[in-house]
C-alpha cells in the first residue's frame, strides 16, 4: 500500500496479522454451521429464526393465534394497537354475539345460530404502516372471514414518538425484511433465513451464552389466551392532579396527519380485498381528558377523522364510529384507565356494541 | 446514524479514505464536514443550534483575550454562559418546568392551562454545550489563548466520534490534537480497530442482549419476585455500563484511527472500592467536568465540613440533573451526593478510605466493592424506572423478599453477563489498559478477537440506540 499523507503501515507487519483474525474467524463460522445443521444438537436448542422482532410476547401473540386457529374456526380478528388489545375482548365479544336476540329487519329470523371465533391479534403501539406487516405475517396463516381495525388519532401522526420507536425495531426486524425483501438488506436477509443455520439461531445462541446456557427466566405475558389485555384500574377513580400522568403515554402532542400512514391503511384495506377477507374499520373510543392533550384539539381530531373517513369511504368500507356514540351508550372515566384505553368494563361494553354491528359474510 | 450500524462504518470507511488522502491542511475542514454530515443523519434543522454555539463561543473568547478589565471579561463571560445555558434550559428542561409548575399550581387548588412546547431534545446537547462552556471558561480563567481558526474551533465543538455522547472532551486536550499535524501508524490504527470491536461486544453482545430480561421487568415489577427484581437492576447496572463504556470505546477507537487520542471515559467503574472512586471510573468526563466547573468554584472543601457536604450535594444534583430532566434522575444524583457525603464522614474507617491500591483486588478492594456495588445497584433503580413513585415501588417490592425460592433460577441468569463483563475488565484492570488485548502471545490474541467477531456476529440484528444518546 502506498504510503499516504498521514497514514503508515511501517509497524503493522511485524506485531499484528489481521489476516490470521479474519481466517480464525471463518473457522468458527463454519464450525458453527456444521454443528448447527446435526439434528443431535439443534434438537436441545429453543426454536430457531423467525421470532418476530426478539420480544417473546409478540411471538407468544402469534404462538396463541396460531393454537386458537388451530383449535377452531377464526371469524373474527381484531387488530390496531394497545387500544385495540385493551379494548376488545374476544371472548365478551364471542357471547355477545351469540346471545343477540335481536329481529333482523329484513329476515325476522334471530341471530343466535352465530358461534363466532374471535381474536385479538392488536399489538402495541403499532401505526397502519407496522400493522401492514404483521398483518401479512397473520395472513400467512391463518384464514378470518372478518378483520376489524380499530385506530386513534395517534395511528395517523405523523409525530407519534412510540410509533417511530416501534417502527425502527420493526424495520429491523429480519422477519419484517426478510418478507419484503426491501433494499439490500431484506434480500440478503431472506436469503441468510433461508441458507445459514448459524443465522437462524443467532438470537437463541445470542441469549444462551447471555444465560450462561440455562433455560430463560419465565416472563409474565401481559394478555390472554385470545390476545385481550384487560385493565382494572379506572380513570374515574383519580383525582383530576393525578392524571396528567397519563399524557405520556399518549404520544407525541404535536398532531400532524402522516401520509404514509394513511397509504399504509390503504394497503391493509386492499390486502383485506385481495385475501377476501371482511375489513370493519373502528374509530376506537377517547376518554375527554385525551383531547386536552392536543394543542389546537378540535382542529387536529377532524383532521384525523377527515382522513379515516375518506380512506374508508374511498374504499367502501364500514367506518363504525365509537368515539359518535350517544351518550348513554359512550364510555365514561369509570369504562377507562388511562386517556385512551379502556379498562375491562369499558371493554365489556365495546365488545357488546361491536357484537350488535357485526355482520357474518355470507 | 448509531455508532452500531453498517452505515457508520460505511461513513467511518469513507471518512477515512478521504481523511488518509488529504494533507494536514484540508483534513479539518474535511473532518468538519463530516461532522455536520454525521449530526445531520438525525435532525439537521438542529445543526443550527451547534453553529450558533459555535459562533458565539468563538467570538465571547476572542473579545475575552482582546480584553484584561476583569469585570468586562467577566460580562463576556456571562453572555457565552447565558446563550448556551439558556439554549439548553429551553430545549431539555423548559417542559420539565411547566409541567411541575402546573402540578405546583394545581396543588395550590388552581386549575392551570400551561402550554408545553412540541420539540425534541436534540441529540447531544447536553455534551456539546458542555463541552464548549468549558472553553470559554478556560479561556476566561486565562489557561488557554482563545483559537485563532474558526473552522479549527467549530470542528472541536462538533467532532463526529464525540458529538453525540461525549467523552466531554476539554479543550487542553482535543483543541491541540486538532490544531496540530497528526500521523497515524499500524498500531495505532490495530488498536483503534480494537477499541471499536470491544466497544461493540459490549454494546451489542451484552447491553443490547440483556434488554429482553431488563424491560418486563421494569414495565411491571409488582408482577415478580424479589429475586427476580434484584436481578433486573443487576442486569441493568451491567447494561448501562455496557452500553456507555461501549459507545465511549467506539468513540475513541474511531478517533484514534483518525490519530486523534480521547480521554479515557470508563475504567472499570465497579471494581472501585467506595463511592468516591466509582465517579473516579464512571463517566470520568463529567465527573471531571462536574468537579472543576462546580464542585471547586462553589468552594469545594475548603470552608469546613458542612459547606463541603452542602457542595458535594449540589454538584452531584446537577450531576443527576444533566442527565434528565426528570424527578428520578435529582433523586439518582442526590443519591450519589449523600453516598460521597457519607464517605467523608467514614472516610478513616477501613475500608471506606479514599483509595485502593489501583490494578490490584486486594482485600480492601473487595470488600469495598462488595458494599459499593449494591449502593451503585440502588441507585440505577431511579435511573432506570419510569418514575419516581415507580422506582419506590420497585425497591419496596424488592426489599419484601417474597418468593425468594427464585434465587435458584435467578442467579445463573445473572452470572453469565457478569463473566462476559469480566472477561473484558479484569485483563483491563490489571493491564491498566483499554488494549491489553494486544500484548497477549499471539495464537491467544487471534484467537480472542476470532471470538469476539463471532459474537458480535450473534448479537447482529438487536439493534437498539445508545441509552447515553438521550441526554
Amino acid at each position: 500500500m502506498p504510503r499516504l499523507s498521514i497514514f503508515s503501515f511501517d509497524t503493522l507487519q511485524t506485531r499484528v496479522r489481521p489476516g490470521r483474525w479474519l481466517a480464525y474467524w471463518l473457522l468458527l463460522l463454519m464450525a458453527g454451521e456444521g454443528l448447527l445443521s446435526m439434528g443431535a444438537i439443534t434438537a436441545h436448542l429453543p426454536r430457531p429464526e423467525p421470532t418476530l422482532w426478539y420480544s417473546p410476547r409478540i411471538q407468544d401473540k402469534l404462538d396463541y393465534l396460531h393454537a386458537f386457529a388451530d383449535a377452531r374456526s377464526l371469524d373474527v380478528l381484531f387488530i390496531g394497537n394497545s387500544t385495540v388489545q385493551a379494548g376488545l375482548n374476544p371472548a365478551q365479544f364471542d357471547e355477545a354475539v351469540a346471545n343477540l336476540h335481536v329481529n333482523t329487519p329484513r329476515t325476522g329470523r334471530l341471530r343466535t345460530t352465530i358461534q363466532p371465533g374471535s381474536f385479538n391479534g392488536a399489538l402495541e403501539a403499532l401505526p397502519p404502516s407496522g400493522m401492514l406487516w404483521f398483518l401479512q405475517i397473520y395472513l400467512q396463516d391463518v384464514h378470518p372471514q372478518t378483520i376489524m381495525y380499530g385506530l386513534t388519532p395517534q395511528d395517523l401522526n405523523a409525530n407519534n414518538t412510540f410509533a417511530h420507536n416501534v417502527l425502527d425495531l420493526l424495520k429491523d426486524s429480519p422477519e419484517a425484511l426478510a418478507l419484503t425483501e426491501h433494499g439490500w438488506r431484506g434480500w440478503l436477509t431472506a436469503r441468510l433465513l433461508r441458507w445459514s443455520n448459524l443465522y437462524r439461531y443467532r438470537f437463541v445462541l445470542h441469549q444462551w451464552l447471555l444465560r450462561g446456557g440455562l433455560p430463560p427466566v419465565p416472563y409474565k405475558i401481559n394478555f390472554d389466551a385470545r390476545g385481550f389485555a384487560g385493565g382494572t384500574l379506572r380513570l374515574a377513580d383519580e383525582a383530576p392532579g393525578e392524571r396528567a400522568k397519563h399524557y405520556a403515554v399518549i404520544g407525541n402532542m404535536h398532531y400532524a396527519i402522516a401520509p404514509a400512514e394513511v397509504e399504509a391503511l390503504r394497503q391493509i384495506i386492499q390486502l383485506c380485498a385481495a385475501r377476501g377477507v371482511q375489513l370493519v374499520l373502528i374509530n376506537m373510543p377517547l376518554a375527554d381528558g385525551y383531547y386536552a392533550s392536543f394543542p389546537d384539539a378540535d382542529t387536529d381530531y377532524a383532521a384525523y377523522l377527515t382522513a379515516l373517513t375518506a380512506t374508508a369511504d374511498a374504499a367502501h368500507i364500514a367506518l363504525w364510529d365509537m368515539e359518535a356514540l350517544p351518550p348513554v351508550q359512550a364510555p365514561t372515566d369509570a369504562d377507562f384507565y388511562d386517556f385512551h384505553h379502556l379498562n375491562r368494563a369499558g371493554a365489556a361494553k365495546l365488545s357488546a356494541l361491536a357484537a350488535a354491528r357485526y355482520e357474518k359474510p355470507n | 446514524m448509531l455508532f452500531n450500524t453498517p452505515e457508520y462504518f460505511l461513513f467511518l470507511g469513507v471518512v477515512l479514505l478521504i481523511y488518509y488522502s488529504t494533507t494536514p491542511r484540508v483534513q479539518n475542514y474535511m473532518l468538519l464536514a463530516a461532522s455536520y454530515l454525521f449530526y445531520s443523519f438525525w435532525d439537521w434543522r438542529y445543526l443550527s443550534l451547534i453553529l450558533l454555539s459555535t459562533i458565539v463561543d468563538f467570538s465571547v473568547a476572542q473579545a475575552i483575550g482582546h480584553t484584561s478589565q476583569p469585570g468586562r471579561r467577566k460580562l463576556w463571560l456571562g453572555l457565552s454562559l447565558s446563550v448556551n445555558l439558556g439554549i439548553l434550559g429551553f430545549f431539555k428542561y423548559c417542559n420539565f418546568f411547566i409541567h411541575n409548575a402546573a402540578a405546583a399550581l394545581t396543588w395550590l387548588g388552581f386549575d392551570p392551562h400551561l402550554p408545553v412546547l412540541n420539540i425534541l431534545l436534540p441529540v447531544g446537547i447536553s455534551f456539546y454545550t458542555f463541552q464548549t462552556m468549558s472553553y470559554t471558561i478556560e479561556v476566561y480563567r486565562g489557561k488557554m489563548e482563545p483559537v485563532r481558526n474558526l473552522a479549527d474551533f467549530a470542528l472541536y465543538i462538533c467532532y463526529f466520534p464525540q458529538l453525540v455522547a461525549g467523552p466531554i472532551e476539554r479543550p487542553q486536550n482535543l483543541l491541540p490534537a486538532l490544531q496540530n499535524k497528526r500521523t497515524v501508524n499500524g498500531e495505532q490504527f490495530i488498536s483503534g480497530c480494537l477499541l471499536i470491536l470491544i466497544g461493540l461486544f459490549r454494546k451489542i453482545v451484552i447491553a443490547d442482549g440483556l434488554s429482553a430480561q431488563i424491560d418486563p421487568i421494569f414495565a411491571s415489577p409488582a408482577l415478580f419476585s424479589s429475586p427476580e427484581l434484584i436481578m433486573g437492576v443487576f442486569l441493568f447496572a451491567l447494561q448501562i455500563y455496557c452500553d456507555f463504556a461501549g459507545y465511549s470505546d467506539i468513540a475513541r477507537g474511531s478517533s484514534r484511527l483518525l490519530g486523534i487520542e480521547l480521554m479515557e471515559n470508563f475504567n472499570q467503574p465497579y471494581f472501585a472500592a467506595n463511592v468516591s472512586e466509582f465517579w473516579q471510573r464512571w463517566h470520568i468526563s463529567l465527573s471531571s467536568w462536574l468537579r472543576d466547573y462546580v464542585y471547586i468554584p462553589l468552594g469545594g472543601n475548603r470552608h469546613g465540613a458542612f459547606n463541603t457536604y452542602r457542595n458535594l450535594l449540589l454538584t452531584m444534583l446537577l450531576g443527576g440533573l444533566w442527565h434528565g430532566a426528570a424527578w428520578t434522575f435529582v433523586a439518582w444524583g442526590a443519591l450519589h451526593g449523600l453516598y460521597l457525603i457519607g464517605i467523608r464522614l467514614m472516610g478513616h474507617i477501613w475500608p471506606f478510605q479514599q483509595q485502593a491500591a489501583d490494578g490490584q483486588f486486594s482485600g480492601q478492594r473487595l470488600l469495598g466493592m462488595a458494599i459499593t456495588f449494591p449502593l451503585i445497584m440502588v441507585t440505577w433503580v431511579f435511573f432506570r424506572a419510569p418514575g419516581l413513585s415507580a422506582s419506590i415501588e420497585f425497591l419496596r417490592h424488592a426489599a419484601e423478599l417474597r418468593q425468594m425460592e427464585m434465587w435458584a433460577t435467578v442467579w445463573p441468569a445473572m452470572l453469565a453477563p457478569l463473566l462476559l463483563v469480566l472477561l473484558i475488565d479484569i485483563p483491563q484492570f490489571w493491564g491498566r489498559s483499554h488494549t491489553v488485548l494486544l500484548q497477549w502471545p499471539r495464537p491467544l490474541r487471534d484467537a480472542v478477537v476470532a471470538l469476539l467477531l463471532f459474537v458480535i456476529l450473534l448479537g447482529v440484528g438487536t439493534r437498539a440506540p445508545f441509552i447515553y444518546f438521550q441526554f
